[in-house]
């Protein structure tokens, strides 16, 4: 969910798999709904961020693709596009504006840590591995923090692990924020 | 029922098995998801993560910015949250 301007959104997966939009205007009881991509699209919860003019959002799709979906705010035409193809993702992702970029990190192939991010207004994708095959074994969270970008997962052995990299450099620092054992 | 009406029925029929099929063979070979994890927020120079802990607990870490010291917390004791669905 989503506070925009003088309304409130929210993101569901919908019936078979589809993704659902609901808007309405503060201190009104009227939502509106709207479907933003039909059945057998949508394979997991959505994240959803306000970014300018626009409203976006980020799920798990068919065959393990991760898809994004934009709309210009006040329109329900919803554009998709796909970040990372079948195969790719492997839990719900998490999704953050940065300045004037997008940022959507996922568990990837192999529980490794995914993390995507392409400038607004375009659709060009672009990937880097947080962390490496076997270390991350649940949807991630992530923020943005001044001029960084941090990321938590739960990571091998039960820990709860947290990476951070500095805006515009691919180098993600790790951290162990629990030992082995304390998170479930 | 006529046999233009039959073949009708059978196209209409065909086109929804069809239809469901493709949900269902989209749906078999997507893979299954990673549990919900850890949810965090940045709070006036720092990071705050919680999570569900041991035996049910939930926990809260947080670290002041551009340091690695963690502290922990308890939100809530052993058998606070549900048990979690895999």
């Amino acid at each position: 969910m989503t506070v925009n301007g003088n309304s409130v959104n929210i993101a569901a997966e919908g019936p078979n798999h589809s993704l659902r939009f609901y808007w309405a205007v503060n201190g009104t009881s009227t939502w509106h709904a709207e479907t933003v991509a039909g059945g057998g699209s949508t394979f997991s919860a959505p994240s959803m961020t306000v970014n300018g003019n626009s409203v976006n959002i980020a799920t798990a799709g068919s065959l393990g693709r991760l898809k994004f979906y934009w709309a210009v705010n006040g329109t329900s035409t919803w554009h998709a596009e796909t970040v990372a193809g079948g195969g790719s993702t492997f839990s719900a992702p998490s999704m953050t504006v940065n300045g004037d970029s997008v940022n959507i990190s996922a568990v990837g192939a192999g529980n490794r840590l995914k993390f995507y991010w392409a400038v607004n207004g375009t659709s060009t994708w672009n990937a880097e591995t947080v962390a490496g095959g076997g270390t991350t074994f649940s949807a991630p969270s992530m923020t943005v923090n001044g001029d960084s970008v941090n990321i938590s997962a739960v990571g091998a052995g039960n820990r709860l692990k947290f990476y951070w990299a500095v805006n515009g450099t691919p180098t993600w620092h790790p951290e162990t924020v629990a030992g082995p054992g304390n998170v479930q | 029922m006529s046999r233009a009406e039959f073949r009708r029925w059978r196209l209409a029929a065909f086109s929804v098995a069809a239809a469901a099929a493709a949900l269902t063979a989209a749906g078999a070979l997507t893979p299954a998801l990673a549990a919900t994890g850890p949810s965090m927020t940045a709070n006036h120079g720092s990071v705050n993560i919680a999570v569900p802990g041991p035996n049910h607990s939930l926990r809260f870490y947080w670290a002041v910015n551009g340091t690695s010291t963690w502290h922990a917390e308890t939100v809530a004791g052993g058998a606070a949250l549900s048990p979690r669905r895999r």
